[in-house]
């Protein structure tokens, strides 16, 4: 079983890379300017933080968008975050504060269809 | 996960993206492994040199090449297609595959095969041919044209006359007609090849006959008493009686089989267009 499944991949491999890499060219080349919905997990940050305030939050916020495949390639996933500013939060306690879309930055032509939590619970101690 | 960045560095987003590009990638693959069995051209680097072409020029922003290439690209695809050996042989070398109707007399393999071991009995070598759906008529060569349904009277004397040559063919059709003896392929400077020396000119010829076309070729041997039977380019040596009936059979099952089929579906597509007519 594993000879003939080794035979399967090695046979014609030149040929079989060719077509991959083709392939893909091609269909990245029709498919660039699709328009498509991504989901993706962007993480909390907050600004304007009281140092010895301790802060318990998810991680991540689940955001949903929507825009054309090339310039959500562009788009640096790694640099991508919701940005709280959290100088209103002196003391300990539950807090509720709101994600609002401006938190986000993202390029002029990806669009922010929606996110999840809408408001996040801020635990600080 | 350094696979998901992968993928997001290359804009794939999704399953259904995955699946669009290995349906493009199998696409390329199986076209370019058909392109590879043509032996005179080298039409895979053309194919993707071509394709190479398009991918620069898209590259290089080329918006009146890029225009042309998606114009032409289909016809670049025909042009393949076409120039492809197994194309040019199937359209100058085995020519039509249109035969009229024939009315198929069901025991003509056992006709002709007792015909053939009573001739062997006399110590006549019995060399045949029998054609499938591609005519052979501009293969092969007969001086004595009969085009007659095959009856044991007449192959019995055809066989004892002194006008049949027992080292040249018996050449039927797989309807059971009797086309013609003392048959002999026609053979150009070309094809006369010398590398198989171990192989007799029969069995050379018939071998690169049968590989074109679906012929099947036996011979009788008188002092053996087996069958040396080669069709679909392939030689199997002293088969028995027996068995050569079964494979004979079988050969021809499975043609009519292929035959039927593509009339029903010329059929089929037929009644459907009449049904689409107002």
């Amino acid at each position: 079983m594993n000879a003939q499944l080794k035979s399967i991949l090695i046979n014609n491999s030149l040929l079989k890379i060719l077509a991959l890499i083709f392939g893909y060219v091609f269909w990245l080349i029709l498919a660039q300017h699709q328009s498509l919905k991504i989901t993706q997990k962007i993480p909390l940050s907050f600004y304007n933080t009281q140092n010895e305030l301790k802060i318990n939050v998810p991680e991540n916020v689940e955001i949903n968008l929507l825009g054309k495949r090339h310039d959500l390639q562009k788009i640096d996933l790694a640099g991508l975050g919701v940005h709280l500013d959290l100088s209103h939060i002196t003391q300990a306690g539950n807090y509720q504060v709101p994600v609002d879309t401006n938190q986000i930055f993202l390029p002029n032509n990806v669009k922010l269809l929606y996110y999840t939590p809408v408001m996040i619970n801020l635990e600080v101690n | 996960m350094w696979y998901e960045e992968l993928f997001y560095r290359l804009a794939i987003f999704n399953a259904k993206d995955v699946i669009e590009i290995l349906s493009i990638t199998a696409g390329l693959y199986y076209f370019s492994i058909w392109l590879k069995h043509d032996q005179q051209k080298p039409l895979v680097g053309y194919f993707y040199g071509i394709n190479s072409l398009i991918i620069m020029g898209h590259v290089a922003n080329l918006p009146t090449l890029n225009s042309a290439f998606t114009m032409l690209y289909s016809p670049i695809l025909m042009l393949f297609i076409l120039v492809h050996q197994r194309s040019l042989q199937k359209n100058f070398v085995t020519l039509k595959n249109i035969k009229p109707v024939q009315i198929i007399n069901h025991n003509w393999l056992e006709i002709l095969l007792r015909s053939c071991i009573i001739a062997a009995n006399n110590q006549k070598y019995i060399y045949c041919l029998i054609e499938g759906r591609d005519t052979l008529n501009t293969l092969v060569c007969a001086p004595f044209e009969i085009k007659s349904q095959l009856q044991s009277e007449l192959l019995d004397a055809l066989l004892n006359s002194t006008t049949y040559n027992q080292h040249k063919m018996i050449w039927l059709s797989s309807t059971g007609v009797l086309l013609g003896i003392n048959t002999e392929w026609k053979l150009t400077d070309s094809m006369l090849d010398n590398q198989t020396s171990e192989l007799d000119d029969w069995q050379k010829n018939c071998l690169l006959f049968t590989t074109k076309t679906d012929a099947l070729a036996f011979r009788l041997n008188p002092h053996t008493k087996k069958f040396d039977i080669i069709t679909e380019g392939v030689f199997l040596e002293k088969v028995p009686t027996d068995q050569a009936i079964k494979l004979m059979r079988k050969h021809f099952i499975k043609n009519h089989l292929s035959k039927n089929r593509k009339n029903h579906e010329c059929t089929t597509k037929i009644n459907i267009n009449q049904q689409l007519t107002p």
